[in-house]
């Protein structure tokens, strides 16, 4: 006796990947378009860290201090960074990456120094909180 | 007088005298009058940790601006 298969025609099962590759690559252009890359700190800092912030502050010009008192901007550090930082328009704003640790009388003098500029101080927001600066 | 707060790293001063960060508050809630600022001496190699803390504790309580002096 023969048996006969239900007769199932063949489908052509289209293929998914390079639609998927494409959409992969459209997602890749746009996260290369619309990406900034932010620029290394030039000395390694942990900022203070604060319950309660205000969100980061807007991109400004950034001058950084670490836990031994190395103060440096752009490629410059110490009296170099500090001499170019005087250079600036008084009104500009200045965003201090000040390590937590660093002595508070450094950062004193370092205030000092510089003269009449609109300063932030660059703080973390803790981890058990939400909200940044 | 200027109120001066000068922040050790675990004590607070107000005006050369020890408070406890309570009686720091409520006597600057009697003395400060509002838009005059309150110096913070950082002494004894008290970190920016340390001033930052005091800063949030000090504006929780409305008690600004706070202005750091050497």
């Amino acid at each position: 006796m023969m048996e006969f298969q239900a007769f199932a025609p063949h489908r052509r099962h289209r293929d998914t990947t390079v639609p998927m590759i494409n959409v992969v690559f459209l997602l890749l252009v746009f996260f290369m378009m619309t990406s900034q890359i932010r620029p290394a700190a030039p000395v390694e800092i942990s900022p203070p860290v604060v319950e309660l912030g205000q969100g980061q502050p807007p991109g400004a010009t950034a001058l950084y201090i670490d836990a031994k008192g190395v103060i440096a901007f752009a490629d410059l550090t110490d009296a170099e960074a500090l001499a170019a930082v005087t250079r600036l328009p008084h009104d500009e704003v200045l965003n201090l990456h000040v390590d937590a640790q660093l002595k508070g009388y450094v950062l004193a003098q370092t205030i000092a120094q510089l003269g009449a500029y609109k300063l932030r101080l660059v703080t973390q927001a803790a981890p058990n909180t939400r909200g940044g600066q | 007088m200027p109120l001066v707060v000068a922040a050790t790293p675990d004590q607070l001063y107000l005006n050369g005298f020890l408070r406890d960060a309570q009686a720091l508050v409520k006597e600057l809630q009697a003395k400060h009058q509002p838009g005059t600022p309150i110096f913070l001496r950082p002494t004894q190699g008290a970190t920016v940790q340390r001033l930052v803390d005091v800063v949030a504790q000090l504006t929780q309580h409305n008690l600004a601006p706070v202005v750091l002096a050497q």
